[in-house]
């Protein structure tokens, strides 16, 4: 399974964990988070994102890491031309 | 600044998206590098359409006049992007004044050297599609804004937009990285400089933004302008 949330968590935004792994995206949206379409995805941590939504971090990283435990990582650079 | 730098400058830029090194080669060798001040303006809305652009760094403000003598933000201009481009292409005159808002770096392009660019490498024209289609989509979204939206969410809107495309982050939150008047943030969202100044104050009181102490606008809590722009 794809290792993700090693000691880089505090690091990762969610806006570069959807870039990278989409398969993310169904996780947000099953916990009624909307931040594979908000504009501040870019700045926010996984876990700062978690907080604002008062929702459990650890329960939500378990779920992204199952759901995206088996897909690569997206290499394309994101940006729109 | 030599050409290889100039390759590497356009390589990210969306309307070069593809090229082969032949191609931003030849593209990196057609541009003039204009370094441009804080204040300056590219050209002038009206006139003659006769160069394009794109930023090389720095920010730049598109600024266009109604016909009864208003000023409307039309958008923010990043490193990367282009201006002018498609009133080259459409002959048409520049339908806005780009204003620069940090001293920064331009490259620019003769309506001749960007028609021969694309003949060559068609691709660009199939990039610019891609880029303007791009604009267009965050125009409807804006105009769906002003259409439905009151207008406190309409500046978180427009604020969120602002971090989205050129924000910061910083220790207190995300900062704008430029000076924005409250006038600007008016002249962005249709409303009045009382309605922002209102507004931004008692997001002020609320801890939501950081607006007097620099000349830089700081978003501390952007989930809760997320909330009030209803996009949470």
């Amino acid at each position: 399974m794809t290792k993700v949330f090693t000691e880089d968590l505090s690091d990762l935004t969610v806006g570069e964990l959807l870039r990278r792994w989409p398969a993310a995206v169904r996780i947000f949206l099953d916990y009624k988070m909307n931040c594979p379409a908000c504009p501040i995805a870019p700045f926010m941590t996984v876990d700062e994102a978690a907080g604002e939504y008062h929702v459990d971090a650890q329960a939500l990283k378990r779920d992204i890491e199952q759901a995206i435990g088996s897909a690569a990582p997206s290499h394309t650079t994101g940006e729109r031309p | 600044m030599d050409r290889q730098r100039r390759v590497e400058l356009v390589r990210p830029v969306g309307l070069f998206s593809g090229l082969d090194d032949e191609g931003l080669g030849a593209v990196a060798d057609a541009a003039l590098e204009l370094p441009v001040s804080k204040g300056e303006k590219l050209f002038e809305q009206g006139d003659d359409a006769t160069h394009g652009y794109v930023v090389g760094w720095g920010q730049i403000r598109l600024d266009q006049v109604t016909p009864d003598g208003q000023n409307v933000v039309l958008r923010h201009m990043g490193p990367g992007e282009m201006i002018g481009i498609v009133a080259v292409f459409r002959r048409i005159p520049f339908p806005a004044t780009p204003v620069v808002l940090e001293d920064g770096l331009v490259f620019r392009w003769s309506a001749a050297r960007l028609s021969d660019l694309m003949a060559r490498f068609p691709l660009i024209a199939q990039n610019a599609l891609n880029v303007v289609g791009g604009r267009i989509e965050e125009l409807q979204r804006r105009l769906q804004e002003v259409a439905t939206q009151r207008v406190e969410q309409r500046i978180a809107s427009a604020l969120l937009r602002l971090a989205n495309q050129a924000g910061r982050r910083v220790e207190e939150g995300i900062e704008i990285p430029f000076p924005l008047s409250r006038q600007d943030l008016a002249e962005m969202t249709a409303t009045t400089l009382h309605t922002v100044s209102r507004t931004l104050s008692a997001w002020d009181q609320e801890g939501i933004v950081e607006s007097r102490r620099s000349s830089h606008l700081v978003i501390r809590r952007p989930h809760r302008l997320v909330e009030i722009a209803g996009q949470a």
